[in-house]
């Protein structure tokens, strides 16, 4: 604006306001190192306070898949350790079975072996029971505050439901947090191992029952330790993806938090810059100012 | 001889005006609006010598013109951007608290999802959501005041451009009696701030005519409303949306409505926009939050087997006080049962006879009487404050009111954490194929096989008895409807496999809707749903636009006021150096002018002594 000659009152009304403006710029600017923080307001940055939502959003939802991930590794993982308690029940089951079953065993040690079957029976329904560490079912599907392995009468019965809680763990992926105790114990099938054990006992015992041979309690015992075996294997699968997802995740929120903290966090080094440079020019304009405003013509009037 | 003597003298009173408008114009060098005066001379005509013809104002039109239109759209691109700038303010993260209150109910989702039978977590999700619905109450809260604040703005805008009006005609008055120059100037000066401050306020044209008489017309040309003519004045109100109702001086007539487009007044009406768009906005977010979860919750069951209910709740009621209300009743109405309530509007009437409020609808029925409560259907007003006779409140309702979201939960156990149905793939199953299951619960147990995977052909069976009891074939989406239920087939279709179907009864451990709710957190691409923190964020993000786009027409209008304001100053303002050169030249014309008188004397005294 080339105005000449313009009039003193505007030219020290102009000044103050440019002087003004530059002590604005300083107050803010100070103001951003003293918080360490970009201006939150979207309208300082529209595209970047854009990104900044996606990402929060986004970083909250990862937070979520994570520590879904995390407890589905950890309730698996407990899964994973009873049913090998469980497998090792019954490969123990199986070595009484041989000794009690052969031609040469006494009666005594067929009465010793039926009574430690009994407690193998119970271990192994107390197994079932197991709680996980929040204290819920672990075999129970989706009725975990109850108790899923029951004997009714001398029938062992299964009390829990087919339900499989599964846990995001991203936005088109659920994990399975557990497995259903019907599955791995096999209940109310032939091969199942409480009844592979009910049949031991009662072959044992009373050697009468209908239909029970040895070389068909053994099958059963063996196909029971196979279905343990085979349910860890699935356990361990699933376990495997929960861990690996879990540190998938974890990357990805390393990669946000750098992401959100870029848009977030000062540029200190430009912004001192900033403020330096704005220091400068004030302290520039107020020294032209007071040069040029101090002499006007009227000091040459004598 | 006395000839010279007159001319010398005619001389230095002109130096002397001249030395004495230098003087005014030094001595309101500061003055704001204050215009340089100049000495206009000439020869004298019926003697020697000069005279003063004029002390003009150094005032341009054109200038002038043009700066009234400055201040107007600096006015307006300075409200504007105040208010915006506030209601930025209250969008951001740490001045609201919604962004943290989703977080909150969402982590709360997650947390029940992973343990959906934990009675703490269930209270979280409770509080959570209260929370949410407490933040969301404020923000709406904050923005309604905010609209309140402007509206009184206007209204005082509109009482001080109405009381420049009358300003303006008086000055017109006392400028047609006033004659000399001197007397004119400093009542054109004033006139010109007056006219300025007006135009600050709502645009004006300004017209004179031949004996520079002013007209003042709302807006920026020939054709607005008469707000100042012939001395007489208009005035202004503050209307509705906006805009607002000009009264010319003698009109009869109801004015009509207009909407400034400049001045404070044009900026506020800007902002009314912005700041209702913004309310309405957060309206229709609410909506989509309320309508969105309460979809999936009432997909599940409770851990006592019972439907999922709402989870927010949108609807509220407005009371606003009849135009001739005397007393000071205020109402609030409590909604007990969203579904059962009348659909408004509602009209209270203090009937004096009875000491009650009756409550009539819409077709003048009347619902109940109360003093200090009414009971209706699914609401209870309750009334405060002084009742007069004939005095009356009116109710409206409004569906979708973010000021009214609320949380509808009380209890842990009315969550519904927990799925409808319990699907069972048979144990010979060994496809990947699955089921899932929408709708209302099954009337008992059922059994879904897959009869034919070529056609799509689904069979139901009774479970209990075994017999078939019904067929149906699958649609594009791979969905088959039956009995109030719709199942979704994924994965290999494969002939002769079936699932068991049966109602769950809300087993603790059943995390399936907490689940579903979870998956809100973000939003999901092809159904649209979920992702409420970014879409938050896009209301607040408008502003933003609005702010800066805002700050940019303000750093426009500051740049041509300054250069308008400038231009004036170069033309009309006192320069202090310009002044002194003035001084100088009109001293040394007093002292030359002195001289002649001096010059002539002695030559009159030379010729006395000579005789």
């Amino acid at each position: 604006m080339t105005l000449t000659p313009t009039s003193t009152a505007m030219f020290h009304g102009l000044s103050r306001s440019d002087l003004n403006t530059l002590n604005a710029e300083i107050v803010e600017l100070q103001g951003r190192i003293a918080t360490g923080k970009q201006d939150p307001r979207p309208s300082t940055d529209l595209l970047g306070a854009m990104r900044l939502s996606a990402a929060e959003e986004r970083d909250t939802a990862l937070s979520g898949f994570e520590e879904n991930a995390a407890r589905a590794a950890s309730r698996l993982d407990q899964a994973d350790i009873v049913v090998e308690e469980a497998t090792n029940v019954m490969r123990r089951a199986r070595d009484l079975a041989l000794q009690s079953l052969s031609d040469t065993a006494s009666p005594e040690l067929r009465e010793r072996i039926t009574a430690e079957l009994k407690i193998l029976r119970d271990g192994l329904m107390s197994i079932g029971n197991t709680r996980d560490d929040q204290g819920r079912m672990l075999f129970g599907g989706f009725q975990t505050q109850t108790e899923p392995f029951a004997d009714v009468g001398g029938v062992m019965t299964f009390q829990g439901d087919t339900g499989v809680p599964r846990l995001a763990i991203s936005e088109s992926r659920s994990i399975e947090t557990g497995v259903s105790g019907q599955q791995v114990f096999g209940t109310g099938t032939p091969n199942g191992a409480f009844e592979a054990l009910d049949d031991l006992i009662a072959l044992l015992e009373g050697g009468t029952v209908s239909g029970l041979t040895r070389d068909g309690v053994l099958d059963g015992l063996a196909a029971a330790t196979d279905s343990f075996i085979a349910q860890r294997t699935h356990i361990g699968v699933l376990s495997a993806s929960a861990q690996q997802q879990s540190e998938f995740l974890a990357s990805q929120r390393t990669d946000l938090a750098a992401t959100i903290s870029g848009l977030k966090d000062l540029d200190l080094a430009d912004t001192i810059l900033r403020l330096q440079e704005a220091m400068l020019a004030r302290d520039a304009a107020q020294q032209t100012y007071a040069q040029v405003a101090q002499r006007s013509l009227f000091d040459y009037l004598r | 001889m006395t000839h010279i003597i007159n001319i010398g003298k005619s001389g230095l009173l002109a130096a002397q005006t001249g030395l004495e408008t230098t003087g005014q114009n030094i001595a309101n060098a500061g003055t704001e609006g204050y215009l340089r005066r100049e000495v206009v001379t000439r020869e004298a005509i019926q003697s020697d010598g000069v005279e003063v013809r004029d002390i003009r104002r150094a005032f341009d039109e054109l200038l002038n013109a043009r700066f009234l239109e400055a201040s107007s759209a600096n006015g307006a691109a300075q409200a504007f951007d105040v208010h915006v700038r506030e209601l930025e303010t209250l969008m951001l993260a740490d001045q609201n608290g919604i962004d943290a209150a989703l977080t909150d109910l969402f982590d709360g989702v997650d947390a029940l999802a992973r343990s959906p039978e934990d009675p703490g977590l269930r209270r979280g999700f409770l509080q959570a959501g209260e929370d949410l619905g407490m933040q969301v109450r404020g923000l709406a809260d904050a923005i309604d005041a905010r609209a309140a604040d402007i509206e009184a703005e206007r209204e005082v805008l509109a009482e001080q451009a109405t009381q420049k009006l009358d300003a303006l005609a008086r000055i017109e008055n006392e400028l047609s009696n006033a004659t000399s120059a001197v007397a004119r100037n400093p009542l054109l000066d004033l006139r010109e701030a007056t006219l300025a401050e007006l135009a600050e306020i709502v645009p004006i044209h300004t017209s004179k005519n031949a004996a520079g008489n002013l007209t003042i017309r709302l807006g920026t040309d020939a054709g607005g409303t008469i707000l100042m003519t012939k001395g007489e004045a208009g005035r202004i109100e503050a209307a509705p949306d906006g805009r607002v109702r000009a009264f010319a001086p003698d009109a009869p007539a109801a004015p009509a409505l207009w909407r400034p487009g400049g001045g404070v007044m044009g900026g506020l009406a800007d902002a009314v926009m912005v700041v209702s768009d913004t309310r309405g906005a957060l309206d229709a977010w609410s909506a989509r939050v309320a309508q969105e979860m309460n979809a999936v919750h009432s997909e599940g069951v409770t851990p006592a087997g019972a439907d999922g209910g709402a989870l927010f709740l949108t609807a509220g009621w407005t009371g606003t006080p009849g135009p001739l209300q005397r007393g000071d009743t205020t109402a609030h109405v409590e909604i007990l049962d969203e579904a059962a309530m009348p659909t408004g509007p509602l009209t209270l009437i203090r009937d004096d006879a009875s000491s009650q409020w009756q409550t009539f609808d819409a077709g003048g029925a009347l619902l109940g009487v109360g003093n200090s409560e009414i009971v209706l259907p699914g609401l209870r007003i309750a009334l405060s404050g002084k009742a007069l006779d004939a005095d009356r409140i009116d109710l409206i309702r409004a569906d979708v009111d973010a000021g009214a979201l609320r949380f509808a939960l009380n209890e842990p156990g009315e969550i519904a954490a927990g799925g409808r149905f319990l699907v069972t793939p048979d144990p010979a199953n060994t496809s990947d194929m699955a089921v899932t299951v929408s709708g209302t619960a099954p009337p008992a147990a059922r059994e879904i096989r897959m009869l034919d995977a070529t056609t799509g052909a689904v069979g139901f069976f009774d479970s209990a008895t075994g017999t078939q009891i019904g067929a149906g074939t699958l649609d594009a989406a791979r969905q088959v409807s039956f009995e109030g239920y719709t199942l979704t087939l994924t994965g290999t279709l494969t002939t002769g496999e079936s699932f068991a179907l049966e109602a769950s009864t809300g087993a603790p451990g059943d995390n399936r809707v907490a689940v579903a709710l979870a998956d809100l957190r973000q939003s999901s691409p092809p159904v649209g749903t979920g992702g409420y923190g970014l879409s938050f964020a896009e209301i607040r993000l408008d502003v933003g636009a609005s702010v800066a786009s805002g700050s940019v027409r303000l750093a426009t209008a500051e740049a041509a006021l300054n250069a308008s304001s400038g231009a004036i100053a170069s033309a009309g303002g006192v320069n202090l150096d310009e002044e002194a050169a003035r001084l100088i030249a009109q001293q040394q014309a007093y002292q030359a002018n002195a001289q002649v008188i001096s010059v002539g004397r002695n030559i009159f005294e030379t010729l006395l002594g000579s005789l």
